[in-house]
């Protein structure tokens, strides 16, 4: 009750010194040559439409704010614990509202079910709140920095991108409200919950990008010339988990592949005799069998409906990329897929979707360029106003050549940049 | 008036009994984690004691219990395993009655919580008229016997619960 009464007093406290705000609805035009403020404003229209304006931190707050750009990933993990601990050792509604209420969203999400069916629909749902709620409260009470630092470190890295959606408060706001019994209102539980449950598929789809950029920082090849080693050593006839031996056992290098033989020829046969034990292959084969296919029952059960990209559309918000479906995260504050999303909130392109329909009308779509994969692919996200809703999608290096880029002379280069790495990674695939 | 009121309220007191926060266990420590949410516990064993309410049409029937508690399971797995929990077995349960009365679903099994410690669980559904009380215990030594949660039900005294 406290915290409400202290956030009316905020509140009316700020009325009468408030900042201005980004919520002026400036409309862009392409004739238009954009000012920081400008840019600050339409981003801020992006980034922040689903904070109240009478809460929304104004463009000059923007430097004073708790998730600063150059925050790395460690110093936000630190934080957010520090406020899950004080959470978790002041109020029992951690346990017993937040906690639940997480719970049942969690469950409401791998049902796919909404809040108010489940209950009636599910066997076993009220029971298995009350008992894993149970479980929750032993663990943080036994070991309480233990199951925080173990398990909310995951957790932190899944919730970064809604932590930094809420970057858009007020600064007094925010620290109230990060730190305080007002973590679950924050991040209310039902949308944390569609973020792990939905996260977790997400961070396995994340495995393999984050595999390349290690060898990538390792070994200082550049992800073309990975990408050329195992496409010759896939031409070769090797398989995924010989070539994956092969990487492991430190033996991909240029010269090593370039004097393979295919493994049609005796030649070929014996030199991967002399280098690869057929036993640990098996092993390896069978391992990556099993989990894709408790990966492929997770995907499932998390995503019972999962929202593709379809191949070949009107729109160029619509793309194909070698038939890959890609999903979309629909929740509006939930930005899932991301590599360093909160490092790069603050330095963000502003670019646009040019997209012409059916019937030859042209729109253009701002879009925030989010993150980079170490394969070139950019994650952005949009507002799509037909829906009102904020979404995601994932943009190949191909495809990134063709988005059309506001003038925007302060942010020119950096895009120059990005193409050109773009052009790099293609080169490689 | 006052002495109709008195006699009122004792009427009241033995009708419905004790208040769920009032409910205790001999030899162990009790901490009220809320007025719905108990907490026990003595050197081996932890007991947590739930009162939610519940919808009529949640119903356990012989004949589709294996599949629901299958359904359950599986849900209950992929929730724990993202809060932190690994290897989540049922390892038996049965659907019985309380008090001649009641349903009663009771759990076996166990888990390594995340500091990667098995516990042992029984935990025992009392379904009511409108609410569902859990009782469920924490062993980190041994799987707890049927007699021993008897014991705990009959210390507990939820037949003089206030509930309906």
């Amino acid at each position: 009750m406290k915290i409400y009464i202290f956030l009316v007093l905020v509140l009316f406290s700020i009325q009468s010194h408030a900042a201005p705000d980004c919520s002026n609805n400036i409309k862009l035009t392409l004739d238009m040559t954009l000012s920081a403020e400008h840019l600050c404003n339409n981003i801020d229209d992006i980034i922040c439409r689903n904070v109240d304006r009478t809460e929304r931190r104004g463009c000059n707050e923007k430097d004073d704010t708790i998730f600063k750009s150059q925050m790395t990933s460690s110093e936000l993990y630190s934080f957010t614990k520090t406020c899950f601990k004080s959470s978790i050792t002041s109020i029992e509604e951690f346990f017993t509202e937040f906690i639940p209420e997480l719970l049942k969203g969690m469950w409401n999400a791998i049902h796919n079910t909404s809040l108010t069916s489940a209950a009636e629909k599910s066997s076993g749902f009220i029971e298995s709140i009350m008992s894993m709620s149970s479980d929750a409260y032993e663990a943080a009470h036994v070991d309480p920095i233990g199951y925080f630092q173990k398990q909310f470190l995951k957790l932190t890295e899944i919730i970064g991108p809604v932590i930094a959606n809420y970057d858009c408060l007020k600064p007094e706001l925010k620290v109230e409200k990060f730190c305080g019994i007002a973590a679950s209102l924050i991040i209310p539980p039902a949308i944390l919950a569609r973020v792990l449950v939905k996260g977790a598929v997400a961070l396995k789809e994340l495995k393999f990008f984050e595999k390349f950029s290690k060898a990538y920082k390792i070994q200082k090849y550049t992800v073309g010339e990975y990408g050329k080693m195992y496409e010759k050593l896939k031409r070769l006839g090797y398989s995924p988990a010989e070539m994956d031996h092969i990487y492991e056992t430190g033996k991909l290098t240029p010269e090593f592949v370039a004097n393979l033989k295919p493994l049609n020829t005796a030649e070929g046969l014996a030199q991967k005799n002399v280098f690869i034990d057929p036993k640990i292959i098996a092993q390896k084969t069978q391992k990556a069998e099993a989990e894709a296919k408790a990966a492929a029952v997770l995907a499932k059960a998390a995503s019972p409906s999962p929202v593709t990209i379809k191949p070949s559309s009107n729109s160029a918000l619509d793309f194909t990329s070698n038939g890959e479906q890609y999903q979309i995260i629909k929740a509006p504050e939930v930005k899932v897929a991301k590599q360093k999303l909160v490092s790069t909130l603050y330095k963000t392109n502003y670019l646009e979707i040019q997209s012409t329909d059916i019937y030859g009308v042209t729109t253009r779509t701002p879009v925030l360029l989010e993150s980079k994969y170490s394969d070139g692919r950019l994650v952005v996200h949009y507002f799509d106003k037909a829906k009102g809703t904020m979404e995601g999608k994932i943009i190949t290096p191909a495809e990134l050549k063709t988005l059309k880029v506001r003038e925007a002379p302060e942010l020119g280069k950096e895009i120059e940049k990005l193409k050109k790495e773009a052009k790099i990674h293609d080169s490689g695939e | 008036m006052l002495k109709r009121l008195l006699f009122l309220s004792l009427i009241s007191t033995n009708l419905w009994g004790v208040e769920f926060s009032n409910l205790n266990m001999k030899d162990f420590n009790r901490d009220i984690i809320s007025p719905k949410h108990l907490r026990f516990t003595n050197k081996n064993i932890v007991i947590h004691l739930t009162q939610e309410n519940r919808s009529k049409k949640q119903e356990w029937k012989n004949e589709t219990l294996k599949k629901e508690i299958e359904v359950m399971f599986n849900t209950r797995k992929k929730i724990s395993n993202l809060m932190g929990f690994k290897e989540m077995n049922f390892e038996n349960y049965n659907l019985s009655k309380f008090n001649n009365r009641y349903d009663q679903l009771k759990i076996w099994g166990q888990f390594k919580d995340p500091s990667n410690k098995t516990k042992w669980f029984l935990e025992d559904n009392i379904y009511f008229l409108k609410d569902v009380i859990q009782v469920k215990l924490y062993s980190d030594t041994e799987k707890i016997t049927d007699d021993y949660l008897t014991q705990t039900l009959s210390q507990l005294k939820l037949n003089t619960l206030e509930i309906q």
